[in-house]
């Protein structure tokens, strides 16, 4: 073993410098800056290199966490960054927006014993970055251009997975997205501070290099049915995410100033990207001056009560129906909100919206937790007497996402879905009720994070691949 | 008998077993008149010896049946002319030649055929035959196994018509005649056929009775005209219990006490030499061919090449020089230079036979004996003024007066004494040597040494880039290769080290690529024979490799027209690999082991096997084998597979001798590769791929500032040391006997592939054949040239990654036995073990369920036996508080105290603090403990605090191999444990220093026996095919208990090839032992354990069924604990504070009692349901109970016939249980000390000093150990005053003389000792001095014998007079004066000090970490014996070590009056300046006087 590991034991455990809550709330900037060589290289050489990794174990792309951490430490970077893509597509945004605190880190055995997790997201993100200033990332150089094309739908992170995958093994990769810009969520979803734009555009801009062919703004079943795409490709991809936001059936809930997340969002993105965005520009979507309540617990509500603090909002307030502990999103992501102003109303539910046209406040329910549900987790039960009141200018309905109709929106009744409204696939090949036609991401799996929808869009890349194979083997034979 | 015939037939029909399993080793030795002189007094004193040395041999249960005992002397010619004219015949005054021969007694036909056969030949021959002889015996001596298996015995009496015909051309004659007719017995079938002896000079009368029966059972032995110039004699002690009378000893020409580790490869390379074996001396060669019969013990087939040298014109003292050579490439500041170059010669003929050997041999010419290259067995001799020499195994055989005596001494490594029959003259060692240094001289500039010709300098790499990318990928080779195995083997020059056990599928069972190595096992050496510390004994090993025509072992005068050429070592450098194809120029062929992809494997193999004849039918000397041609359409042959199949071809062709097989591949990384490629057959290995990768890394900047030529010599090193650490582990210390030998066993390769292409390799378990393989190597083949593989894949077979290899412990079911002890929960543990039963096939027992039939037999659970009745059959595995942190080793010891469970103390004593039971009535003292080859902290306070001492043998993770405790880990706590310094290294070494053979495991059990007769002594051994047979063994030795340990137990640091690579699943282990021990009739009398990688109920009962009664569970006791496999226990940063002696981290412990005995009981429970679901109410129910089990899978469908079947096969226990019903103790014989105690014991009370004194002999062994166990009872640790028992004796001393003695008692010895004097001494005084009327000089004088004050804690020696070998190993507390000692002094010191008075030996303080040495150097040659690598010497410098010295050499005159000391102390002030320092490096800075003044310690480099 070489002596650069497992420094555990005498090095201490060390973020890279997150900004001062003043200055970071003023700008969409990440809020982590990048490690500088020697504490990459230190931080990871706290890696126990353990015989049993439950860091890989609980990462959804069973990254090779100790051995990029041993070549990082041992300052063998290029080898860290080889490594740590050949099992991730895209390293520097697992290394920004993984939720590490349940998954590689929560998990790692220095921690578990108390010694401080390694910080393992950072040294992805570093590697990654390093790699990129380094040039060492390059578009795909394909030497057996195959002939077989596959269609993808959607450039969010499980299509652009499987792209690059695919490609890399030659085939013609199309992908088609409905919005202006490739990328989905990363791009329109989630803000600046957590992943700066750049970030992404540098991504797609390489796979476009590398030959995979981007088609925005194509809306399938509108420009194109699903049926003639599967003509024109060998194979087809569906990668659509989940966008339909889940509602709240409360009264009140038809007034002016109430807004799903993903509006929200997207247009503080596009500010951010320079676009022109009326709704935000005539101060609507903008929450500049305003009394912000967002309402639910998970990732996407961080990410607008965040948003909320960087418009200058009046104030911002989280309400969630469980307690801190019984909160799906990153407990990280909830104390940079605190630390940045964002007031937790937690065991709370709204029972009703107040106001003449616009939203003025809420009626809010106290909640108690009663006896674990079939999920698991604990029910939520109201409290009986215990309603307040709560001022608000401004409500972001951040409950999560459901998908869209698909088969009505391609055009293609005949695709199966299930009874949640995701695709309906095959578990081992994850090819749909329609030959050839294979989905991945949220809208098999529902809202879910950015890794898994990375893990199968490699899977689906296999899969594809495979049926490419037998397919055209089949056409040599019937030749 | 019928039972055990039955049996027998059963286990070889289902290769189970196989004869040529069974170890041997003995007693041995030769008296000899040193005048020339026949006489009545030699053959007497022979028969006196034998009944001296009874307890080397062993005993069958009926008390009489010996394993074989036998004398060889000279024929008495007026004893049987008498015969002659008995008969009727007329004796004409010519030689008398007599044939000593085993008939098939009760086959009359069968005696007329081989009658038939003799006399036919002996006509043939110009013979005259006076008679056939019906040899008197007396059977009434005989047990009953030994009378049922009586040959007929038989002597044929006659002469030579041809006058003419003398002494060596009649012996010549004699041999070939003999040769013919058993060749011919051998063509014909006829069994039980066996000529002792046949001889014009000399017969040998031997079988199956006790020693000292011998002259009852032979009438003919007591006729006083009998007389001899020498007589040999020799007594067995054998694995086997099947008395065979062909195998008792003395063999025609010698008689071996000890065991040839390198047998396989010696009958191999015999086979190969028999190809030019040529001598004008014998008209047919061929009658003479085999060399070996198939089927002869390591002894016998010694003889067989011994006496074929002899015969052919060798003397017998130059066949012992070249069969078992001295040490010599590395010793040339002791060795002469033309013993060098007769050594280098010698071995550039033939390979050594190595391994533990005290022979005593004779020609007719000759008589010698003579001892092996590391001195590892006993070999004493005594000159009497009667014109005779006694040598032996042990001293004291025969009663002398002590003033016949005019030398005594011992022969240490590699000596010889030889006594020209004749002149009756005495040649020693130096001068036999000399004498034929001078006669072989011209032979010398032959040699041509090429190492100075083939240096590595610039190293250029093949590939790069993309193109090594691929080869990498195609051979298999992973991230976690190149960085876990590979880099350090460069970056620190030696093999990496891990941790834990192997808890990955045999290769067999995965489902990935395993390269062919993978399914090899590397052989290893256990009870019957020493693994060899191939670091701190490197001197003695040697990789020599001579390549090129073998030439003529009979004849060496053809040599002068060849060279010989020779390398240090078979590792070629691509710089060194391109000059060797320069300097052989056109003279090689190079042959392409690779194939297109549309051809097959089959075919490929057949072609290359082809083109190597063609090749060697050419003339061609150097064979290349390449894999190099690989490309998209072409794939590689397994290098392995491609050199078993060409040396096994050649060989059976009779071409191997004329030709090397070099090999260049990119198969060789680790060690392991290497080893399995050797020991194929290649003569060297050019690891292209290994090299280019260093090369990559290189380039990469990861080596800091070596140059590349230092990167690839530093991994040509390691490689080098893997190789001696691979061979040592087998006891074996040259590569040329290794090379070809094929030392190991393969698990799941086909049986066909075995046979075909490495013959002589055990294969019990089948299974991957050539289609199996052929499709794996295309698949990765495939993968590698797919598009676009940027990375290799990562591994994961050391260390658990979730794309890689199958490990059994993994995450979530780690977290579930957890969370299942920590809440009690029954419900998740069985979800843990149901988790355990769903993951793919990892164990052997994987594949094996319960029969049908008895699951639907189910009873309630209420009916079985209950949970506290299971646990006690269970043990915690033997780890020390070392290994683990003492929060972990007392937890897991209060645990299973608590469930009456077995926790072991582990290789490194315990605080006597934890033998009292707690306030809260838990208990932390360790119910076992442990007794390993370093003997940390076993003392006789220890011994005596048990109820059971286990021997560790060998421990699964790396069987054959010793250990090392970093300083760092050496806490305050554990070295006062180990009795020892804080953070100075500890050393354990490869063997026990006092087992190098069965009959040392029975002496040391014995010993035991005496310190505590109340504890059970269990052993553990390693599972390996040939286990049962050394099980049996051990059971003849009275253990009581034998554990088995599978291959996958954990360590706490282990090379990584070691930890993967050797020993066997328990499965096999397991039930090899129990249908052997069952075999022999000795399975009731001894419980069987065992354990490795146990972790559930279902592992528990199927271990029962295949024969266990008791179980370990270590590492999931660990687990339980809070261990989640870091697999880091070897850095001392175990995160969870289970195996650190980290402060800091010990803090994280989080192990409870609670935990453990949940752990237990959960496994009990489910041991219950199970057995409930069966039908059985108890564990002894099933036992043994194999038929209860079935196989149901085959593994992978590409196998060919995975077939468990060897493992359910079961011998037939006939009345006998098929457990031990009893946890009984063996018993062993008293010794003097019962005698002592009943006269002193009433004088016990009163304060007065107690003194007594006896007559000794050798038979009387352990002397003072019991006496202590009862001075230790009786006082309870009290400290008692010094020479409080006082006990003066007079005679020699049987072995372990004073073992284990406790302080207040002191034994004055006058006379002498053998072996294991002290050992474990616990503060008692020995003094050993020569009775008063003795001549001898005592610096001459040897005294005591090998491995004295082994393991001594305290306690104080003075012997007047030399040690042998290994004086004061391991001492770590010890006081001891003594007037000279042989080689290997004071290794692995780590405290007390010694003195000593006269000459040192060859690699004096190797490994001494600790104590201090003090030796009189008069001549100032000290330099040359020292082995510096971790002390320093120099002159006594301070004021504080001179008076130190003082004062002991005083003690030493007051109790010895030696008069050297009191020369030495008369003349003090200038003889000081006579003595040397030895201090240990490490202990410099630690001492609290210090040695030097001076800022600067001399070094000796």
């Amino acid at each position: 073993m070489s002596d650069k590991m497992l420094k555990f034991i005498n090095v201490g455990q060390q973020n890279p410098p997150k900004r001062e809550v003043l200055t970071r709330k003023d700008d969409f900037n990440e809020i982590y800056s990048e490690y500088i060589h020697e504490k990459a290289a230190e931080q990871s050489s706290r890696c126990s290199q353990c015989g049993v990794p439950f860091c890989q174990i609980h990462c959804p792309l069973s990254n090779n966490i100790p051995d990029w951490l041993k070549l990082t430490a041992e300052g063998r970077l290029q080898e860290a960054y080889e490594l740590a893509q050949s099992t991730n597509n895209m390293p520097e945004v697992c290394g920004r927006i993984c939720p590490q605190d349940r998954l590689c880190e929560g998990n790692c055995v220095i921690e578990q014993s108390g010694h401080g997790t390694v910080t393992i997201g950072s040294v992805e993100k570093y590697i990654t970055e390093n790699a990129w200033n380094k040039g060492w990332i390059k578009p795909i150089k394909v030497r057996n251009e195959k002939k077989q094309s596959v269609g993808i739908i959607g450039t969010g992170p499980a299509g652009l997975a499987c792209a690059e995958q695919l490609r890399k093994q030659g085939y013609q990769i199309t992908i088609y997205d409905r919005y202006d810009r490739p990328g989905g969520l990363l791009i329109y979803g989630i803000p600046n501070f957590k992943l700066e734009k750049y970030v992404v555009e540098r991504r797609t801009k390489i796979l476009e290099e590398s030959g995979i062919k981007f088609v925005q703004n194509f809306e399938v079943g509108k420009d194109s049915s699903l049926n003639q795409l599967r003509e024109k490709h060998d194979a087809m991809l569906i990668a659509t995410g989940v966008y339909k936001p889940r509602e709240i059936e409360i009264p009140g809930s038809n007034l002016k100033n109430i807004f799903p997340a993903m509006d929200f969002l997207t247009a503080s993105n596009r500010k951010g990207l320079g676009d022109k965005v009326e709704l935000f520009d005539k101060g609507i979507l903008n929450s500049e001056k305003k009394d912000v309540v967002v309402i639910g617990g998970g990732d996407t509500a961080m990410d607008c009560v965040r948003t909320s603090v960087r418009q200058k909002a009046k104030s911002v307030k989280c309400l969630y129906r469980r307690d801190r502990e019984n909160m799906p999103g990153s407990t990280r992501e909830v104390a940079n909100a605190e630390e940045e102003g964002v007031e937790f109303i937690w065991l709370s539910s709204p029972k009703e919206f107040l106001g003449t046209n616009k939203i003025e406040s809420l009626i809010v329910n106290k909640i108690k937790l009663g006896d674990p549900d079939e999920s698991g987790r604990k029910k939520p039960e109201i409290q009986k007497d215990s309603e307040f009141n709560l001022k608000a200018d401004m409500v972001i309905k951040a409950l999560g996402f459901d998908p869209e109709n698909l088969p009505k929106l391609f055009g293609s009744e005949d695709l199966q879905i299930t009874r949640w409204g995701t695709l309906k696939t095959d578990f081992d090949t994850m090819e749909t009720n329609l030959q050839g036609v294979f989905a991945a991401g949220d809208i098999i799996r529902g809202a879910s994070l950015v890794v898994w929808a990375i893990k199968d869009g490699r899977d689906a890349a296999l899969s594809i691949e495979k049926y490419l194979k037998t397919k055209s083997l089949q056409k040599t034979e019937a030749a | 008998m019928k039972l055990y015939k039955k049996n027998l037939k059963k286990l070889i029909n289902s290769k189970v077993y196989h004869p040529n399993m069974e170890h041997d080793a003995c007693g041995v030795g030769l008296v000899v008149s040193t005048e020339g002189k026949k006489s009545r007094k030699i053959v007497e004193y022979g028969i006196e010896a034998l009944k001296a040395v009874w307890h080397r041999g062993a005993v069958d249960a009926d008390g009489k049946t010996g394993d074989g005992a036998g004398i060889h002397v000279e024929i008495s010619r007026d004893f049987f002319k008498e015969k002659i004219e008995n008969y009727g015949r007329k004796y004409d005054g010519g030689e008398i030649c007599v044939g000593m021969i085993f008939l098939p007694r009760n086959d009359y036909n069968a005696q007329e055929k081989c009658k038939t056969l003799i006399e036919t030949e002996l006509l043939n021959n110009n013979f005259y035959i006076y008679r056939w002889r019906q040899v008197p015996i007396n059977t009434s001596v005989l047990g009953v196994k030994a009378e049922l298996t009586r040959p007929e015995i038989v002597q044929v009496i006659f002469k030579s018509n041809d006058k003419k015909l003398k002494f060596k051309e009649l012996e010549r004659q004699l041999y070939v005649i003999r040769r013919t007719v058993e060749k011919k017995a051998l063509n014909s079938r006829l069994k039980d056929f066996y000529i002792c002896s046949f001889s014009s000079k000399s017969i040998i009368y031997k079988g199956m009775f006790l020693a000292e029966t011998l002259s009852d059972f032979y009438p003919d032995l007591h006729d006083e005209r009998f007389i001899s110039r020498f007589a040999i004699f020799h007594q067995r002690y054998s694995t086997n219990t099947f008395p065979s009378w062909d195998l008792a000893q003395p063999f025609r020409a010698l008689a071996h006490n000890g065991e040839i580790n390198t047998l396989k490869g010696n009958i191999n390379w015999m086979k190969v030499h028999e190809q030019e074996m040529n001598s004008e001396l014998f008209k047919e060669m061929e009658n003479l061919k085999p060399v070996i019969n198939s089927g002869n013990s390591d002894s016998a087939a010694l003889d067989n090449v011994f006496e074929l040298l002899n015969r052919s014109g060798h003397p017998a003292p130059l066949a012992k020089l070249m069969l078992i050579p001295d040490a010599w490439s590395k010793k040339s500041k002791t060795l002469p230079k033309s013993h060098q170059q007769l050594f280098n010669f010698l071995n550039s003929i033939i390979e050594p036979w190595d391994g533990p050997a005290a022979i005593a041999a004779t020609d007719n010419d000759w008589a010698i004996v003579a001892n092996d290259r590391n001195g590892l067995r006993p070999l004493r001799y005594i000159v009497t003024n009667d014109k005779l020499l006694f040598a032996g195994s042990e001293t004291g055989m025969v009663s002398l007066e002590e003033n016949k005596i005019v030398s005594k001494g011992r022969l240490g490594p590699g000596q010889i004494i030889g006594i020209k029959l004749d002149k009756g003259k005495v040649y020693h060692n130096t001068e036999i040597k000399n004498y034929l240094a001078k006669e072989y001289k011209h032979f010398n500039n032959q040699i041509i040494d090429l190492d100075k010709k083939f240096y590595v300098k610039n190293e250029k790499r093949l590939f790069y880039g993309e193109e090594l990318r691929k080869r990498q990928y195609v051979f298999g080779l992973s991230i976690e290769d190149l960085e876990l195995i590979l880099h350090p083997m460069v970056e620190d020059c030696k093999e990496a080290t891990g941790s834990m056990g192997d808890d990955t599928p045999v290769a067999v069972l995965s489902d990935r690529y395993r390269p062919l190595n993978h399914y090899f096992r590397q052989n290893f050496s256990q009870v019957t024979n020493p693994p060899i510390d191939s670091l701190r004994e490197n001197k003695v090993m040697s990789l020599k490799t001579r390549f090129g025509d073998m030439g003529n072992i009979l004849d060496f005068n053809n040599l002068t027209e060849e060279n010989i050429y020779v390398l240090d070592s078979p590792i070629l450098s691509n710089s060194q690999f391109l000059k060797f194809k320069e300097y052989f120029d056109k003279s090689f062929t190079i042959i392409d082991c690779t194939f297109e992809k549309t051809s097959t494997l089959k075919k490929a193999l057949d072609n290359i096997i082809n083109l190597s004849e063609i090749a060697v039918r050419e003339g061609i000397k150097q064979i290349i084998l390449t894999d190099k041609n690989l490309n998209e359409n072409k794939i590689p042959i397994p290098m392995l597979l491609a050199v078993g199949a060409i040396n096994s071809y050649l060989i059976k062709m009779k071409l191997r001798a004329y030709v090397s097989l070099n090999i260049q591949t990119g198969e060789a990384l680790d060690t392991h590769s290497y080893a399995t490629l050797l020991g194929a057959g290649a003569t060297t290995i050019n690891p292209y791929l290994a090299l280019d990768t260093i090369h990559q890394r290189y380039e990469k900047k990861l080596f800091g500032k070596l140059t590349i030529d230092e990167c690839i010599k530093r991994y040509i090193q390691s490689v080098n040391n893997g190789l001696l650490k691979i061979m040592s582990k087998m006891g074996i210390s040259v590569l040329s006997s290794y090379r070809g030998g094929g030392n190991f066993e393969t698990v799941g390769l086909s049986r066909t592939i075995v046979s075909e292409f490495f013959p002589g390799i055990t294969s019990k378990i089948s299974g991957i054949g050539i289609s199996g393989i052929e499709k794996k190597i295309r698949e990765i083949h495939e993968q590698a040239f797919k598009e676009n593989i940027s990375v290799l894949p990562i591994g994961g077979i050391y260390k658990y990654r979730k794309n890689g290899e199958t490990h059994q412990y993994q995450g979530n079911l780690i977290h579930m036995l957890q969370h299942a002890v920590t809440h009690k929960s029954f419900e998740t543990y069985k979800k843990y073990a149901k988790a355990i039963y769903d993951l793919p096939p990892i164990n052997l027992r994987d594949l094996i369920d319960f029969k049908k039939k008895y699951k639907n037999n189910s009873i309630d659970i209420s009916q079985v036996e209950e949970t506290k009745e299971i646990l006690k059959r269970f043990g915690s595995g033997s780890m020390s508080h070392g290994a683990l942190s003492q929060e972990a080793h007392e937890t897991l010891a209060i645990g299973m105290n608590r469930i009456k469970g077995a926790s072991c103390s582990g290789e490194g004593g315990e605080d006597s603090k934890r033998f009292k039971v707690l306030e809260n009535g838990d208990c932390s003292n360790s119910r076992v403990k442990q007794i390993a080859s370093a003997r940390f902290g076993v003392t006789i306070d220890y011994l005596n605090n048990c109820n059971e001492i286990e021997i560790k043998i060998a421990q699964g993770a790396k069987p054959g191999e010793g250990g090392q405790l970093p300083g760092f880990k050496v806490t305050k706590d554990i070295a006062k444990l180990r009795y020892s310094t804080p953070g100075v290294t500890l050393i354990s070494p490869p063997p026990h220093h006092d087992i190098y053979s069965i009959e040392d495991l029975a002496q040391l059990i014995y010993d035991l026996k005496q310190v505590n007769p109340n504890a059970r002594v269990g052993v553990k051994l390693v599972a390996s095919s040939g286990v049962g047979t050394i099980a049996a063994g051990v059971a003849k030795a009275k253990a009581d208990i034998i554990l088995i340990s599978g291959h996958s137990g954990g360590t706490g640091a282990s090379p990584q090839t070691s930890i993967k690579y050797v020993g066997i699943p328990w499965e096999m282990g397991l039930t090899e032992a129990n249908q052997i021990l069952t075999l022999n009739n000795l399975r009731h009398s001894v419980t069987l354990r065992t354990d490795g990688g146990i972790k559930t109920g279902r592992d528990v009962v199927i271990a029962a069924m295949m024969g266990a009664e008791e179980f370990g569970i270590g590492t999931t006791s660990l687990v339980a604990m809070g261990c989640i496999l870091v697999r880091q226990c070897h850095s001392n940063t175990c995160p969870v504070g289970v195996c650190t002696q980290d402060e800091k981290l010990r803090e994280k412990f989080t192990g409870t009692p609670e935990k453990v005995v949940n752990l237990f009981t959960f496994i009990a429970e489910e041991v219950r349901e199970i057995l409930a679901s069966l039908g059985f109410k108890s564990l002894n129910e099933i036992i043994g109970r194999t038929d209860l089990l079935r196989q149901v899978s085959k593994g992978s469908e590409s196998l060919d016939d995975l077939d468990l079947n060897p493992l359910f096969v079961q011998a037939d226990p006939g009345k006998n249980k098929r457990y031990c019903e009893k946890k009984i103790i063996n018993k062993v014989p008293d010794t003097l000390d019962e005698q002592i105690y009943k006269d002193v014991k009433e004088r016990f009370n009163n304060e007065e000093k107690i003194y007594q004194s006896y007559d000794v002999k050798n038979i009387h062994r352990a002397v003072g150990t019991r006496l202590s166990h009862y001075i230790y009872k009786e006082f309870n640790k009290k400290k008692l005053p010094e020479d409080f028992i006082s006990i003066d004796l007079f005679g020699s001393a049987g072995q372990s003389f004073g073992a284990f003695g406790i302080n207040g008692l002191t034994l004055k010895l006058f006379g002498d000792a053998n072996d294991y004097v002290g050992k474990g001494l616990s503060g008692a005084k020995l003094v050993i001095l020569p009775p008063k009327e003795s001549n001898l000089k005592s610096d001459e004088n040897t005294i005591i014998g090998n491995t004295v004050l082994y393991g001594a804690t305290s306690g104080k020696l003075f012997a007047s007079g030399k040690a042998g070998e290994r004086f004061a190993v391991r001492n770590s507390g010890a006081l001891s004066v003594i007037e000279g000692c042989d080689s290997n002094g004071c290794e692995y010191m780590t405290g007390g000090a010694v003195v000593i008075l006269g000459k040192v030996g060859d690699n004096f303080a190797a490994g001494m970490t600790g104590g201090m040495a003090f030796i009189y150097d008069p001549l100032s040659d000290f330099e040359k014996y020292i082995n510096s690598d971790s002390v320093v010497w120099q002159k006594i410098e301070t004021e504080y070590w001179i008076k130190y010295v003082k004062s002991l050499i005083q003690e030493h005159y007051s109790e010895t009056n030696s008069e050297l000391s009191k020369k030495i102390i008369d003349n003090f002030k200038n003889e000081i300046l006579n003595f040397v320092q030895v201090c240990p490096k490490e202990m410099i800075d630690k001492l609290e006087n210090p040695i030097t003044l001076k800022p600067m310690i001399k070094e000796v480099s």
